[in-house]
């Protein structure tokens, strides 16, 4: 055995001999075998000391390392003595014939170090020698999750081991090889990128590139998603601007653009402006940067101008009676396709003001028992609503003032006493009652004056398959299908004019809000008509959007279904209303930061904003507290009012908004620590059975089966407002607020006959603090919702109240996004 | 011109047409009944209108149920080429002919064509009104008057009449029946005069007991005629006739929500009446100027605009009241405990519950009631039931109904919830925080316990719930003192007494007092346990041996508890 304790002398003839009988059991070199991957992992680590006679010795790891024996080699010619030096100690001699030796320990006697002289051995394979070896037939196995691992643990242990940096590189393409036929192309990409960033002279690394952008442009165009092409292809020549690949694609999409452009200017000449703009708007997303393009395009798009608008709701089927309306799609759809006679146009103060499409002027005679409305005799370019004589503006009121049509409104009816038709353009609407804001009695949709009209717009309801579609204003329900709307302007531009608005609305879907924000951003659309609170702030800093806030906030409110004999009792609605933590669902799913500044809590059905929302003063109505233990004690008291039953599941329904199902999924999980269970329902709308029909057992499925609905809406005048809110229906007859006490019945009644604002007021902060005590109703926040859109459109009202507030106003500069998507 | 005219021959047979006194005298009608056995046909010949106005027979002079109806039945037939001269002549001959099968000496009936002096169409029918019909002279003398207009469509006739009931003025609701052939024309008027006729009878109230009926001609009609004077079951709508010096009829009221069952005797001709009423004593018993009279309701039409109003002078209309109709005379709320098994609770299905519009109508549909039975009416403004009174909706198109003003009661009501809002959250609440503070004070957490206490201290006390009561109570009565509405003013006060017994059950102070005394009692028991520790602790240090020094062999005194 070559090695020896270190007590004994070198010399020791005995021990030698001892050596070399040890020396025959050490195995072969070629024998040793390589530790896998789980024994280099876990260590200990050992080093292979390789004797000239081939034969190896495992030890603990040598110091220093790498370079040992060259080490040693120098230090012993470092100390080797020259003739003229003086004679040495026998302890310098001693130490100086040690300097040749290598000290060792072995595994299973660390406590016994010996030393070997450094003559016998031929090489020392380190431990990190053994890692390499490893990684490389790893490698050859394409084992890259532990040829990574093993790389990873040799850097632990010395990063600067020779040898790493080229496995580094080879780890790189061999598992972009592997993420591309694994179909993972794009990760395949990054990583052959990050293997160009430190050796882009690697060899095959340019073919590869090719061969990884192939597939990816490849399937992009194959899904249409140009924009992804434009995007690869710019990657891709940032590292090789002459790559045959690059050079291949760009004279393809290039070569597309060119003839979508010919075949637009074609189609144009032929007349068929909408489908050369659609050629255009195609070509556009091919290749933007195409010269002969823009004009083309701007040319088509300022004729025929369209909006295209992010959503993530589109309108759904709904009932067109349903009262309740929970899919904003279809609040926007009512929007573009219902023209009332005055529409809430802006904030003054804390009053709604009201404007009209119809109308020049009402003037209020008789100390406002009888309303002067002077119709306009024309329209306005750019407007789209109906024209009205007096006489069919007439006819049309009294359908809604006879009882016997199924446009009857018992308000209008117990309102208006006469209507007179004193020219063709003027008609006197005389009262019984002298209404407090006529605008606010007159913000309907006028019913239809004649047959073909009389039923909901759009294929979106039933419809007999036979009769024409209806005629909506301004806009007309165009098409639908999962991914977009399509609306159109029922009364079309001017042909010869140069001032062209608002042609076409294309509501596009996405599944969040992050996309359609995301969207916006890429100028997919111009429009996104609710930013969620959390994006606003970055999207106000851009230059390239204007944003604008709603003159009324939105206000989140849960409601009752009255048919519902449980929650009749107040315990119980109370126990609902202490159990929800609402400043913490508020900022963790809408806001992203403290309640106060984008929305906040609120304790009315109104925005806080109104003359209604008590808000100061001795009545002022703070919102309920989140308490969880009191709402659990009000729930058990509520199991004994009930009788002793436990109280039954609860069904609550939302709309399909991805913000609202999340609030509610907090809210059904506050219930449930408070000991309520509840369900979550999604439908597009709600509402419960009109009078007559709950008397008649009629039901409206779909609409009623719910307990609790949760309601996003604005009431922009809340002594009209309120009482349809409240209602459940479309009816504003008495009974309609039949599941109310009668007291409170009474003073909405009240409501309708106020005759001075100062009455109605206090009136209205009665009910604030009454519907605070009963909990008719949860009001659970209000959020300050924001209109963003692209500069580009123009004629969007200053803080609007609605979405599409005057949108046949509006104009679309042509624009599309010509930066680098990289 | 003329009108054609029909006077049938009855064993009473009037000479009204012949101009004799319309009114019934039972020698003239004897003597006619002898010269004139057939039905005689006098076209071109006017009934006398002034001769109806002679000598008024008084009701002393013969009972009312030897009396036959004097009967008038006009018939407007439309202009056509079914019906010219003959075809008219044809009809009205088996009009009569069949009436007089019909109803013997029942009816004392003078038929003729109407040309329009009364009526002109079927839609003119429609309007007719009371005050106009009691204004016509050439109808006076008869005590009904049957309207009826005759119209072809296409191949089908319609029929369509009111009756016009000249005693009680009461103008009856109009019905049609269609005729397919022009040969079924006159069975089908007969069917519709017979529809139409309404019996009626004179009331007699005796002190105790229900009144009975005296059916005019009850003592005429043979009694298999098929034409009964009054049939079983029938329903009478009551009226006090105020008559003047002469006995005459001189102002005619009808007896509020109050009907009258008739069940019939047959040997007697006498009828006794059960009286279905809202009221105590609905049938005041005839006096010398005032008779009271019953007149059958047999038809009525789809419904009733009923409107609610505050009392005179005011007549405020009552908006969102609720109007509960029910089968049941103790209505369709669920019944007391031991009540619930009645047949008709069992039986009747729920009638709608409906509530007055801004105007304070409701429409009641006919068909609520059927088989003409009234349904109870409750009409009831929050907890208070305003009226309760049983109704036949459809008897007249519009009615209206005199309520007290409940509005003050519920103002009150509104607050007192808005109160007790307040307190069902206080009670809990202080519940949670007593049984937080008792359940800390047992855990040995008494600054958690004193924290609870002291929440407590600070919600409100039943004090300031009782003086917001009476601050409601006596803004609210001194307002009803004002209206001198002493029932709103009681109603108010009981509705404040319930809610401060509720205040004083709830919110009382001796819950908390005990709680704290017991918290008290805690903490110096765990203060007394923790000085007997620390006592123990330092006796038990004081007899410890310092260290390398031995303990006394004995000790100084016995343990404690031997």
């Amino acid at each position: 055995m070559p090695l020896a304790a270190q007590n004994p002398p070198a010399d020791d003839p005995a021990a030698e001999e001892a050596v070399d009988e040890e020396d025959e059991k050490l195995p072969q070199l070629k024998d040793m075998e390589l530790p896998d991957f789980t024994r280099l992992m876990q260590g200990p680590a050992q080093d292979w000391l390789v004797l000239k006679t081939n034969k190896v010795i495992v030890v603990e790891p040598v110091t220093p390392r790498p370079g040992t024996l060259d080490d040693i080699a120098q230090r012993v010619a470092r100390s080797a003595r020259k003739s003229s030096d003086p004679p040495e100690t026998e302890e310098a001699k001693r130490r100086r014939l040690n300097l040749g030796y290598l000290q060792v320990t072995l595994p299973d006697n660390q406590d016994q170090p010996y030393r070997l002289s450094a003559k016998l051995i031929k090489e020392i394979v380190y431990y990190e020698d053994l890692m390499l070896r490893r990684i490389d037939q790893l490698l050859d196995e394409k084992k890259i999750r532990q040829a990574y691992e093993l790389i990873l643990a040799l850097e632990e242990r010395q990063d600067s081991w020779p040898g790493i940096a080229p496995r580094k590189d080879r780890l790189m393409f061999l598992e972009a090889e592997v993420r591309l036929a694994a179909g993972q192309e794009q990760h395949a990409l990054a990583l052959l990128e990050s293997l160009h960033e430190r050796r882009a002279n690697y060899q095959g690394l340019e073919a590869q590139f090719g061969e990884v952008g192939e597939r990816l442009m490849s399937q992009a165009f194959a899904d249409s998603d140009f924009r992804r092409v434009r995007y690869f292809l710019k990657r891709i020549s940032r590292r090789y601007s002459g790559h045959k690949v690059v050079k291949d694609w760009t004279a393809k999409l290039t070569g597309i653009t060119r003839d979508l452009v010919n075949q637009a200017v074609a189609a144009e000449r032929s007349g068929q402006l909408a489908e050369a703009l659609n050629i255009a708007e195609q070509a556009t997303r091919y290749w933007p940067e195409l010269p002969e393009l823009l004009p083309v395009y701007n040319r088509l798009a300022q004729r025929l101008q369209r909006l295209r608008v992010g959503v993530v709701e589109l309108p759904e089927p709904v009932p067109p009676q349903a009262p309740v309306i929970l899919n904003h799609g279809e609040q926007r759809r009512r929007q573009l396709t219902q023209s009332p006679l005055f529409e809430p146009a802006r904030l003054e103060g804390k009053i709604v003001r009201y404007e009209s499409r119809y109308f020049t002027d009402w003037e209020p005679t008789e100390l406002g028992h009888s309303v002067v409305f002077r119709l306009r005799p024309y329209r306005v370019p750019g407007e789209s609503q109906p024209m009205f004589t007096a006489a069919g503006l007439a006819w049309s009121l009294g359908r809604r003032h006879s009882p016997h049509s199924a446009a009857y409104d018992a308000r209008f009816g117990a309102t208006v006493e006469s209507l007179d038709v004193r020219s063709p353009f003027e008609l006197a609407v005389r009262f019984q009652q002298v209404p407090l804001r006529p605008e606010a009695l007159f913000a309907f949709t006028p019913p239809p004056t004649d047959r073909t009209s009389d039923q909901e717009a759009g294929p979106l309801h039933a419809r007999p398959s036979d009769s024409p579609p209806a005629i909506t204003y301004p806009f007309q329900f165009q098409s639908v299908d999962e991914n977009r709307v399509v609306y159109r302007r029922t009364i079309p531009d001017l042909e010869n004019t140069t001032d062209h608005r608002i042609s076409e609305v294309i509501e596009v879907k996405f599944d969040t809000y992050a996309r359609a924000v995301q969207s916006l951003l890429r100028g997919d659309v111009s429009l996104l008509p609710r930013v969620p609170a959390y994006a606003i702030r970055g999207l106000t800093q851009r230059q390239e959007f204007f944003s604008q806030s709603y003159a009324l906030p939105t206000t989140h409110v849960l409601q009752f279904n009255p048919h519902n004999r449980v929650l009749a009792a107040r315990t119980l609605r109370r126990a609902l209303v202490y159990a929800i933590n609402r400043p913490q669902i508020l900022e963790d799913v809408f806001l992203h930061e403290t309640p106060g500044a984008l929305g906040r809590v609120t304790s009315a059905p109104f925005a806080s904003t109104s003359y209604a929302y008590s808000a100061d003063g001795a009545r002022k109505v703070e919102p309920h507290k989140f308490d969880p233990a009191l709402a659990f004690s009000l729930a058990k008291t509520a199991e004994k009012e009930l009788g002793g039953q436990k109280i039954p599941q609860l069904r609550l329904v939302c709309g399909s908004d991805p913000e609202i199902q999340a609030a509610a999924q907090r809210i059904l999980a506050n219930w449930k620590l408070a000991g309520i269970d509840a369900t979550l329902r999604v439908a597009p709308a709600a509402g419960i059975a009109l009078p007559g029909q709950a008397a008649a057992g009629v039901t409206q499925p779909g609409l009623e089966d719910w307990d609790i609905v949760y309601r996003t809406d604005v009431l922009p005048e809340p002594i009209v407002d309120l009482w349809s809110y409240l209602a459940l229906t479309n009816s504003t007859e008495t009974a309609s607020l039949g599941h109310l006490p009668t007291w409170l019945r009474k003073q909405l009644l009240e409501l309708d006959r106020v005759g001075d604002f100062s009455s109605a007021t206090e009136l209205l902060h009665h009910f604030h603090e009454l519907f605070w005590a009963e909990v008719h109703l949860i009001p659970l926040w209000e959020i300050d919702d924001l209109l963003v859109y692209r500069k580009q459109i123009r004629g969007v009202p200053e803080r609007p109240v609605s979405t599409y507030q005057k949108i046949e106003r509006w104009k679309v500069e042509p624009w599309y996004p010509r930066e680098s998507p990289l | 011109m003329r009108t054609p005219q029909i006077q049938l021959s009855t064993s009473h047979r009037s000479p009204s047409g012949f101009g004799i006194n319309g009114n019934y005298h039972p020698a003239v009608n004897s003597r006619v009944s002898k010269t004139l056995g057939l039905w005689v046909l006098v076209l071109g010949f006017a009934w006398p209108v002034g001769g109806l106005h002679g000598a008024e027979p008084t009701s002393e002079t013969i009972a009312i149920s030897d009396r036959p109806y004097r009967v008038n039945v006009r018939i407007h037939i439309a202009s056509s080429p079914d019906f010219d001269s003959a075809g008219r002549t044809t009809l009205l001959n088996q009009t009569a002919d069949g009436l007089e099968c019909c109803v013997g000496s029942f009816w004392n009936t003078l038929l003729q064509e109407e040309l329009g002096s009364t009526f002109s169409s079927a839609a003119a029918l429609k309007r007719l009104s009371t005050s106009a019909l009691h204004e016509q002279t050439e109808l006076a003398g008869f005590d009904k008057v049957f309207l009826i207009a005759v119209m072809s469509f296409g191949a089908e006739y319609q029929v369509a009449g009111r009756e016009w009931d000249a005693t009680t003025r009461q103008l009856g609701p109009m019905a049609s029946r269609i005729a397919l052939d022009r040969r079924e024309v006159p069975s089908t008027l007969l069917a519709l005069i017979h529809q139409l006729f309404r019996p009626l009878a004179e009331i007699d109230q005796p002190r105790n007991g229900n009144p009975r009926l005296q059916p005019q001609g009850g003592h005429l009609a043979p009694a298999d005629s098929p034409w009964p004077a009054v049939a079983p079951g029938q329903l009478f709508e009551p009226f006090h006739c105020a008559l003047d010096k002469d006995l005459a009829i001189e102002r005619i009221q009808p007896v509020p929500w109050t009907y009258l069952v008739a069940s019939p005797e047959p040997d007697t001709g006498q009828v006794d009446a059960t009286p279905i009423s809202g009221l105590r004593s609905p049938i005041s018993p005839r006096k010398h100027r005032l008779l009271p009279l019953a007149l059958a309701i047999n038809d009525r039409g789809p419904e009733t605009r009923l409107t609610l109003v505050t009392r005179a002078t005011v007549r405020k209309p009552l908006a969102g009241v609720e109007v509960e109709l029910s089968h049941n005379p103790s209505g369709n709320r669920p019944a007391q405990a031991g009540t619930t098994d009645t047949p008709t609770a069992a039986v009747a299905a729920p009638l709608p519950k409906l509530i007055t519009d801004r105007n304070g109508k409701v429409t009641v549909d006919a068909h609520v009631a059927s088989e003409n039975k009234p349904i109870w009416m409750f009409v009831r403004s929050g907890q208070v039931l305003l009226a309760r009174v049983p109704y036949l909706p459809g008897l007249r198109p519009v009615e209206t109904m005199e309520l007290p003003d409940d509005s003050l009661r519920l103002e009150v009501e509104g607050d007192i919830a808005l109160l007790q809002a307040k307190l069902v959250d206080t009670v809990a609440r202080r519940a949670v925080l007593m049984a937080s503070a008792k359940s800390r004070a047992k855990a040995n957490q008494f600054d958690a316990a004193t924290a609870a206490l002291a929440e407590l201290d600070a919600m409100p006390k039943a004090p300031k719930f009782l003086d917001d009561l009476n601050l409601i109570r006596i803004n609210r009565s001194k307002l009803a003192r004002a209206r001198r509405d002493k029932n709103t003013e009681e109603r108010i006060r009981k509705l404040v007494l319930e809610t401060t017994e509720l205040v004083t059950t709830y919110l009382d102070e001796n819950k908390l007092t005990e709680l704290k005394d017991d918290i008290r009692e805690l903490r110096r028991v765990a203060d007394d346990n923790a000085a007997l520790e620390a006592q123990d602790a330092a006796a038990a240090k004081q007899l410890a041996p310092p260290a390398g020094q031995a303990p006394p062999a004995t000790p100084a005194s016995p343990p404690p508890g031997n």
